[in-house]
């Protein structure tokens, strides 16, 4: 069960980290005086949440992936694996970059300064856009693992 | 009075050298990140070095890391400040370029 808790609890902190990145896309969209502190808080939010997230991920990719990534493997969608996790997992060590450099990108002038504005919005747009291909790619994962048990089940 | 007028314009798009020495700090770890990853792969002896060290995975982490904040410390004490839009657009490139090589690595690999 407690596995199963920190599987789920991987995709959940990495879309509300997703969720906090799109609050700093629309404060930087708006840029203000009173939005720059909520804003900054938000990239910090996104921050910690993706961290979670991430080592969430680490501990459930090395310590009790093995069984699944056979299932996935050996079942008819052996792609889940050799192509979408393999990519998944290389790329989430960008994102996890990206995410840390996200409260670093907020602490310029975003409300006066045009190219500290446009820095935010690219770095936390590209956040969002990552988090949604690795959830995408959660669920392919998740499918190829269920396809590969429900083979081994059917023989 | 127009190149007054540009410069100050300019000048209004700079981030600091902090921000800019971060920007580029991710810039070249993900270019990293994505050669070490095709690297590894096609070079049994390095990927056996780095599951010497733990999961090849988590060392590839770690060593991205430590790449980054090494970076991002000497290219914020160079002083080079950027254009914030262009930083951005690296950014941009960078991710794009660092996550289709992996994706297409993988593929050919298939």
């Amino acid at each position: 069960m407690t596995n199963e808790i920190i599987l789920l609890l991987h995709p959940t902190f990495g879309a509300l980290a997703m969720l906090a990145a799109v609050w700093v896309f629309v404060e930087a969209l708006n840029a203000s005086a009173p939005g720059i502190e909520r804003m900054r808080t938000a990239a910090w939010i996104s921050t910690v949440l993706m961290w979670l997230s991430y080592l969430l991920a680490a501990y459930f990719y090395v310590f009790l992936y093995g069984p699944d990534k056979a299932a996935i493997k050996e079942g008819p969608w052996p792609f889940a694996h050799n192509l979408v996790t393999e990519t998944k997992e290389h790329v989430f060590l960008m994102l996890i970059l990206l995410a840390t450099f996200l409260p670093i990108a907020t602490a310029g002038p975003v409300s006066t300064n045009r190219g500290a504005r446009q820095l935010v919005l690219w770095t936390s747009g590209f956040v969002v856009l990552l988090v949604l291909a690795m959830e995408g790619a959660g669920g392919i994962m998740s499918l190829g693992a269920k396809l590969g048990y429900a083979a081994k089940i059917i023989g | 009075m127009a190149t007054k007028a540009s410069d100050m314009q300019a000048s209004d798009r700079l981030v600091d050298a902090r921000i800019t020495g971060y920007g580029m700090a991710y810039v070249y770890t993900v270019l990293f990140n994505a050669a070490l990853t095709v690297v590894k792969e096609l070079t049994p002896p390095l990927l056996d070095l780095m599951k010497s060290l733990g999961h090849h995975w988590v060392t590839q982490g770690v060593l991205n890391l430590v790449i980054f904040f090494v970076l991002a410390t000497v290219l914020a004490r160079s002083g080079r400040q950027m254009d914030g839009g262009r930083l951005g657009q690296w950014i941009a490139g960078s991710t794009i370029l660092g996550g289709l090589v992996i994706f297409a690595f993988y593929l050919i690999e298939l």
